[in-house]
């Protein structure tokens, strides 16, 4: 690489790593399980509100949603195109949506072929 | 010590002295791959630092129908990626130029002793997606299999190649450009 560290840059680096769990492992056992139990719970409350409430949101929702979704639907069956030269193309029968292919299309369609990419490089570089 | 080695010791409860054995192999490995992300010693010191408590505190659930190498190297993958990930947000919060800034550090590194083609590669890399410039360090710096890349990143073999050729092309277009 052509970077370099300070002197002595990893040595140091890992006694700091050891000091760091050296402290972590020496936490009273007790004090971890308490503060673990804490956090425990409050995530445990939090969850609990969030759901209450979602819940509540939604079965006051349902019925509102239900009548916009009958009314979207007969909304958009009318705009739905139901000409076929509007989906095909005339002259070659493919599906408008397929006809623009990038390069990269082409690279990821031939090397998941099974050509390596070595050859592609070669291909490419010429 | 192989990894094998060090989680018998781990499993036998010399755990701190597994751990020591662990940090002193893979100190430098996961420093270089680190940094190649970050281009800055300090950032990469302290993304170093995090890792290693996380491989700490993650090891009693390793499971060992996984390599502990790649194990090791997708967490400290996880902690580049999501440091990328935060710098991003913050320059498109902020307007910056987040990868003007990367040349920047690439040029004002004191720690950078390469040549001109080397400050160019770097600055090149800098510019792909990054997919493809973690396949590419992978890969091209770190020299890792397809299958070893895949199992550290969770992307099949086909996309990876597909990756890393891009990648190529698109360095060597940069390259040129200067040489």
């Amino acid at each position: 690489m052509p970077f370099s560290v300070p002197d002595g840059y990893f040595d140091e680096m890992q006694r700091q790593v050891m000091a760091g769990i050296g402290t972590a492992a020496r936490t009273p056992a007790r004090e971890r399980t308490v503060s673990h139990i804490l956090l425990r719970l409050t995530t445990a409350a939090a969850m609990l509100a969030a759901v209450v409430t979602g819940t509540l949101s939604i079965t006051r929702d349902r019925h509102l949603q239900k009548e916009q979704m009958l009314n979207d639907t007969f909304f958009y069956t009318e705009l739905m195109p139901n000409d076929m030269d509007i989906l095909y193309e005339e002259s070659s029968y493919g599906y408008v949506a397929d006809s623009d292919l990038s390069d990269e299309d082409i690279i990821d369609y031939l090397i998941y072929s099974g050509i390596p990419v070595e050859q592609l490089n070669e291909f490419y570089d010429e | 010590m192989s990894d094998r080695e060090i989680m018998r010791m781990y499993r036998s409860g010399a755990r701190e002295r597994a751990f020591e054995a662990l940090v002193s192999n893979y100190r430098e490995r996961l420093y270089w791959h680190i940094r190649r992300f970050t281009c800055s010693h300090e950032d990469t010191d302290d993304l170093l630092q995090d890792t290693f408590a996380k491989i700490w505190a993650a090891l009693p659930s390793f499971r060992e129908d996984a390599q502990l190498f790649t194990w090791i190297y997708r967490i400290a993958t996880n902690e580049a990626l999501n440091f990328l990930r935060k710098k991003k947000i913050r320059a498109t919060i902020a307007f910056e130029d987040i990868l003007g800034e990367m040349e920047k550090r690439i040029d004002s590194d004191p720690h950078f002793n390469g040549d001109a083609i080397q400050r160019q590669l770097h600055k090149a890399i800098q510019k792909l997606p990054t997919k493809q410039r973690l396949v590419f360090n992978l890969r091209y710096f770190d020299e890792l299999k397809y299958e070893e890349i895949s199992e550290i990143t969770g992307i099949t073999t086909g996309s990876l190649k597909a990756s890393y050729h891009h990648a190529y092309n698109k360095i060597k277009a940069e390259l040129e450009k200067y040489f």
